[in-house]
């Protein structure tokens, strides 16, 4: 049943502090998270004393500083440095969110950094996604049409069929509102999660889709969709102000007006 | 004694053991009862309070007289069906979060037999009130 505790191999030990230089002068403590599968131990914090003068203004420059400077055996995942490519989502200071979008300036104590939560660890920040990948292809996000494209010419869509596709399409598939959900955490192998049903809500609002039926049939099901609680920290935890809660809401609803 | 080897006891892809046995369906009309249950509750648990308040100071035969009302027998009856089943509901959705497997399925029978046995109760409990009242 309910576990109140860490398993044994899970609970969290103190590592190494990284002391500043003597001479600086504008001094935080990033507190992060560190396991690796080579030690076989269980996971540290370790303490890294950044000088802010010296980087840039967001997590992700106090991360590449630490590892580029002060440790390069810390492994996490960065790309565009500039929310659009998902990969820097990590837990600071208690909220999933983007490294390269939060700003050092907006935490006012130490800065701790875990991975996503609830996820298995490969090391250090960097959390096993295989199963939300899976779980995306589940729903199957591409166009699927049996009326042929008109020839030389792409499917065309009226300005207010697109913009049904509005807070739908912009999602970058970071994870942080998945594995922000209570309902995720205990239930991840049948409980979609919010960015795989916001991606099946974008394909259901898509007016040269063909197969909304399929699609919401797929999903009727106690755990695949059912399983939100409304829980809303999909909505408030998103680094993109995305809404997944309501694409949720809006996929039920869509579901009771076809038993109507 | 050699202990056996490590290994992997899952190979089965992810997209596979995340499809598991597909979609059960059914469950449309369930999400709909829990809402439709609660709302329905709501303003017969009013009715219901404030009946009792007014009944504060009444005596035995002002009560059964006041519950053998058709409307009002019509009123308890629905009140405590909906507060049944509504509770029916819930408590499997808490089930469902919290146990999996052969755990699930007996606990889940529980909350059936046991809140179908009290909605049952106080349904025959009203009809007695309403139809045969004992006398006093």
């Amino acid at each position: 049943m309910v576990e109140f505790r860490l398993p044994q191999n899970s609970r969290v030990g103190v590592g190494k502090t990284f002391h500043a230089a003597p001479d600086a002068k504008n001094v935080k403590r990033f507190k992060i998270y560190r396991w690796s599968p080579d030690d076989n131990r269980n996971p540290v914090i370790d303490t890294y004393e950044i000088d802010l003068d010296k980087i840039g203004p967001m997590v992700l420059d106090a991360l590449i500083y630490i590892k580029n400077e002060i440790d390069p055996t810390l492994s996490f995942r960065r790309s565009c440095r500039e929310g659009v490519c998902g990969s820097c989502a990590m837990n600071i200071d208690g909220h999933n969110t983007l490294a390269c979008l939060k700003y050092i300036k907006d935490i006012n104590s130490d800065v701790p950094i875990y991975p996503l939560p609830h996820m298995p660890v490969v090391k250090d920040l960097i959390p096993d996604l295989s199963g939300p990948y899976a779980q995306l292809r589940e729903v199957e996000p591409w166009l699927k049409s049996d009326t042929p494209p008109p020839p030389d010419k792409e499917r065309l869509q009226s300005v207010e069929e697109r913009k049904k596709l509005d807070g739908l399409y912009e999602c970058i598939l970071c994870f942080c509102c998945s594995t922000s959900c209570p309902s995720y955490w205990w239930n991840g192998d049948k409980y979609l999660g919010p960015a795989v049903l916001l991606a099946a809500m974008r394909w259901v609002s898509d007016s040269r889709d063909e197969s909304a039926g399929e699609r919401l049939g797929e999903l009727e099901d106690s755990m695949r969709l059912y399983a939100c609680r409304t829980i809303m920290n999909c909505t408030q935890t998103c680094p993109k102000g995305l809404n997944p809660a309501k694409a949720i809401a809006e996929l039920k609803h869509l579901q009771v007006e076809r038993k109507m | 004694m050699t202990t056996p080897l490590d290994h992997p006891t899952i190979l089965r892809s992810n997209l596979g053991r995340m499809r598991q046995l597909g979609a059960g369906h059914h469950i449309v009309e369930h999400w709909k009862a829990e809402r439709l249950t609660a709302i329905g509750t709501a303003p017969l648990s009013i009715w219901f309070i404030v009946q009792m308040l007014r009944l504060g100071d009444a005596d035995h035969k002002d009560v059964v007289q006041w519950a053998g009302k058709p409307v009002n027998t019509v009123l308890l009856l629905s009140l405590m069906i909906l507060t049944f089943h509504h509770m029916q509901m819930g408590l499997q959705v808490i089930t469902s979060d919290y146990s999996r497997g052969k755990n699930k399925t007996i606990l889940d029978l529980i909350i059936k037999g046991g809140t179908f046995f009290l909605g049952l109760l106080s349904v025959i409990s009203i009809l007695k009130i309403a139809l045969a009242p004992a006398k006093k």
